[in-house]
């Protein structure tokens, strides 16, 4: 596919680099000679320098030919006007990243297909639902979900006092019985385990588990985990994701959120912008006045300024006054590798997760999504099931799955399930694989 | 330097080099020559030692920015000592230093021969000295590129460090279609000039040698008169068009073959090369009538001359040594400038030469307004500082280059005029120079340590100097 990039910032260089490795033709436009000269040196893709909205830029770039754009400079307007002038040139899908929610909302007196655009990534939004997910599950290392986010791979650690600990795979499944908790993975200090029906789980086993998104409490009891216990939440950061975070949580009348800010001016906005959030000036580097704050009661702290340093070492502060759970926001993806060495739990990076979105929805051809699970270095793949595939038809148990592989959503029209053995598989159908990476090779040989 | 991965690929560049020998062996075959045995001995042994060379070194990483230095440095050189097996192997250059010259010197499309009568040799080796030049001219590694899939962002790095220019102008997403592109696009006006000097009543061998050697702004000829040997002045014509266009950007031909052929025009590169070569033409055409030519025979032979010299190519059809001494030296500062950035000719480029004249101009004014800003502009593109500086430094280079080489070759024993002219011609990939090299003499007599510097001269010229001699630097062999 010829691609398009606007903005070799940091999305756009990630994507194009991403993209030029899997084989699409990229050509990156930007106005900064400097930025594209370090695009120009580490990937093969073009350049061309210049503003992303003068056509003779865009012609010179080859606009004409191209299959999709991807508009991700930091202005909005430039994004949205080069989408629309795209559509002009009959580029078959535009995504521009979109700050402002006014485009968004259902009030919008433009929505994006009046625009020409098919898909709007918003960064802060994207970062908000992940910071939400980790504050809501501070249990879940890991979760991918999936078919509309009713089904998830939760990796979870299994605590002393678990019921599941020292049983085998049959008998939890005896004693879970209609409960969908199947165990797809074990993460045994470092090593991977795929689990069979006699194998057992123990203590401090990660649990890689597949599950309906309204059963993640019941998971969490069967590991020993208590269901919902994050009442205290700290933001640090009254920015954008640091008021949605907010706005979002203070919904829930149990959890209790306190936001922090230097800043009077945006505190001011943000107490009365929030009806709950009790909003309070001062920087997350004074100790004393977290301590007054009531740091030490904090079941999660997140720091959600716009200063990379700032987060981190605010961050150490409360990991430091043993706040159990920390979130970073940090915007460098230079930054992220460093995060678990200087001893912090979570980095949220918008730019990573707004790539992440882009790439999802590039790949919506035969292999949909593939997405890595960190922790055990698996994959999970989702298939759409083509006319002529091999599986048509077929139920589960009588489809080959390679050795380390595993069936964990199946989609049909009316929805997600979890398939058991005589699932049968539609042309349509969306197919969720888990697989080790040893086994991925014969997954996507089987289903594409 | 990842060592094992520039073997192995210099290793496939050289199977590739082996397997292009088998078309000289079929030309001799179809001529029924001696030179068969011989050049299909160079063919197969260069296609062995290469494979072998491929063979053990495993696969390795991507090559980085500094293997692209080694590979094109290496490669060119390993490609050049290869070049030469046929000229050995035939006999019809019998010593080392000699073969190594007419290689390299065809290879870096310079065109200077040790060859006293060129119409004495076989076809075969004919046609190996002009193919060597086209081969040359736009780029052993770019051809490579084209060919090998598996090059990616390390074929960017070499592209880049065999190319001629301040940038490397990609004119697709992927470097490998651009390397296709440009080649395809050599061939099919290689092509169109084989037909046309075939219309002018050139034998079809002759033809093809010769536009080898135009479109690569070569030079070599295979008549010991160069092109005086043809009367026609339909020859002399297409011929000096053809340099020309070899001598302009091929990224401006692509566009033009898109059906973009406005960007000539609005190209300050192309507007300036081809005001300066006219108005050249014009001045050396005014002398030769005052000398008492007329009119049809100064145009044509000033024309010619002028271009065969800023083009880089060096064929000959006066002997402009009789010429006024002036002209001689206008000749000699069209020779350092050279043809285009990113075109087979040599030289500085034009687009240095006008980045250069503009910083002069600029430092002019600012002792009057130091508190001014100028920046560079080419048409309407601003000139980012690093890039003036690096043709500073370019230019520099090319001057020490030039003073150390004229120095050592007068050492040898050559007088002046030969010694300044023919370090020129090397370093900007001429050919002929004045003295004791002029368009009617040949290389045989330079003494055997100042064909060895020439031949050194040459490469680093073709590679435009950094890329040779950054590998001379500590800095590229220390981690």
């Amino acid at each position: 596919m010829k691609i398009l990039i606007i903005g070799a910032g940091e999305v756009g260089s990630h994507l194009a680099r991403l993209l030029s490795t899997e084989n699409h033709d990229i050509t990156v436009i930007d106005k900064d000679p400097q930025r594209l000269a370090q695009i120009s040196g580490s990937l093969d893709v073009m350049i061309v320098e210049g503003q992303g909205t003068d056509p003779s830029v865009l012609r010179e770039a080859g606009i004409e030919h191209m299959d999709m754009l991807i508009a991700v400079t930091t202005v909005d307007e430039v994004n949205i006007l080069t989408c629309m002038i795209a559509r002009q040139f009959n580029v078959k899908t535009k995504i521009a990243r979109i700050r402002n929610r006014g485009f968004t909302t259902e009030q919008a007196f433009l929505r994006p297909a009046d625009l020409g655009i098919d898909l709007i990534i918003h960064p802060e939004l994207e970062a908000t639902k992940e910071i939400l997910r980790l504050i809501r599950y501070p249990q879940v290392l890991e979760m991918i979900s999936f078919c509309n986010e009713s089904i998830a791979i939760v990796g979870i650690k299994v605590v002393p006092g678990a019921k599941i600990a020292g049983k085998s795979l049959q008998e939890i499944d005896l004693e879970t019985g209609k409960f969908q908790f199947r165990l797809v993975a074990i993460n045994r200090g470092g090593l991977t385990i795929i689990p069979r029906g006699t194998d057992r789980v123990e203590v401090g086993d990660d649990a890689y588990v597949s599950t309906y998104s309204k059963d993640f409490n019941t998971v969490f009891e069967l590991t020993g985990h208590k269901p919902w216990d994050t009442h205290h939440v700290m933001i640090y950061g009254a920015t954008a994701i640091g008021k949605m975070v907010a706005e979002e949580l203070e919904a829930d009348r149990d959890v209790h959120v306190k936001l922090v800010d230097g800043n009077i001016e945006r505190g001011r906005i943000a107490a009365e912008e929030l009806s709950e959030t009790e909003v309070v000036i001062g920087e997350a580097s004074d100790l004393d006045l977290i301590t007054r704050e009531g740091i030490v009661d904090m079941d999660v702290f997140a720091a959600l300024s716009d200063d990379d340093e700032n987060n981190i070492v605010a961050s150490l502060l409360a990991r430091h006054l043993r706040v159990p759970k920390t979130i970073t926001l940090i915007s460098k993806s230079a930054y992220v590798p460093i995060v678990r060495t200087i001893g912090l739990d979570i980095a949220v990076n918008p730019r990573l997760l707004t790539s992440n979105a882009i790439l999802k929805y590039i790949r919506m051809g035969k292999i949909v999504s593939l997405r890595q699970m960190v922790g055990i270095g698996a994959e999970t793949y989702e298939f759409l099931v083509g006319a002529d595939s091999k599986v048509v038809g077929k139920k589960i148990r009588d489809i080959k799955f390679p050795q380390g592989s595993i069936a964990v959503a199946v989609e049909h029209r009316d929805g997600g399930t979890i398939p058991v053995g005589n699932t049968p598989l539609f042309v349509g159908d969306r197919v969720v694989v888990f697989s080790i990476a040893e086994a991925a090779k014969q997954v996507v040989k089987l289903f594409g | 330097m990842n060592l094992k991965s520039v073997i192995r690929l210099i290793g496939l560049i050289l199977v590739m080099l082996g397997a292009s020998m088998l078309l000289p062996v079929a030309v001799s075959v179809y001529f029924r020559e001696n030179a068969v045995t011989g050049l299909l001995l160079a063919s197969v042994l260069v296609m062995t030692s290469g494979g072998l060379l491929y063979l053990l070194t495993r696969k390795t990483e991507e090559l980085s920015n500094r293997d692209g230095f080694g590979v094109v440095t290496f490669g060119w050189l390993c490609v050049s000592l290869a070049g030469a097996l046929p000229y050995l192997l035939t006999g019809s250059i019998p010593n080392l230093t000699d073969a190594f010259f007419e290689s390299v010197s065809g290879f870096t499309t310079t065109g200077a021969t040790i060859l006293v009568n060129i119409e004495a040799h076989s076809h075969g080796i004919l046609l190996w000295r002009s193919f060597t030049q086209w081969v040359g001219g736009m780029g052993i590694i770019v051809f490579s590129i084209a060919i090998l899939p598996f090059l990616g962002v390390g074929g960017m790095q070499m592209f880049k460090a065999e190319s001629p220019g301040l940038k490397t102008d990609k004119i697709t997403p992927r470097i490998r279609q651009t390397a296709e592109i440009l080649w395809v696009i050599y061939l099919l006006i290689t092509l169109i000039e084989v037909i046309l000097l075939r219309l002018g009543g050139m034998g079809w061998f002759d033809a093809a040698c010769h536009s080898l050697t135009t479109m690569s702004t070569g030079g070599f000829s295979t008549k010991n008169a160069s092109i005086a040997y043809y009367q026609s002045d339909y020859i002399h014509y297409v011929i000096t068009l053809f340099m020309f266009i070899a001598a302009v950007s091929f990224t401006l031909h692509t566009y033009a073959l898109r059906g973009q052929v406005k960007r000539y025009w609005s190209s300050p590169e192309f507007r300036f090369f081809s005001i300066l070569t006219a108005l050249f033409i014009l001045i050396i055409t005014v002398e030769r009538l005052i000398s008492g030519d007329p009119l049809s025979i100064a145009f044509r032979d000033s024309a010619f001359q002028v271009v065969a010299i800023v083009t880089t190519t060096g064929y000959a059809t006066a002997d402009y040594e009789l010429w006024h001494f002036s002209v001689q030296g206008l000749l000699v500062i069209l020779m350092l400038m050279g043809g285009m950035a990113g075109s087979t000719a040599g030289g500085i480029k034009a687009v240095r030469v006008q980045i250069l004249l503009k910083q002069a101009r600029i430092e002019l004014h600012k002792l009057v307004h130091p508190n001014t800003l100028y920046p560079i502009r080419l048409g309407r593109k601003v000139i980012q500082h690093d890039i003036v500086q690096n043709v500073l430094a370019f230019f520099l280079l090319y001057v020490l280059l030039m003073i150390f080489g004229t120095l050592a070759m007068a050492l040898l024993g050559l007088d002046h005029v030969t010694s300044l002219t023919s370090v020129i011609s090397a370093l900007s990939n001429v050919g002929p120079a004045l003295g004791a090299t002029g368009p009617t003499d040949n290389y045989s007599a330079i003494p055997f340590a100042g064909k060895w510097l020439l031949a050194l001269l040459m490469l680093i010229g073709r590679l435009e100097i950094f890329t040779v001699l950054v590998l001379l630097t500590r800095t590229y062999w220390s981690r």
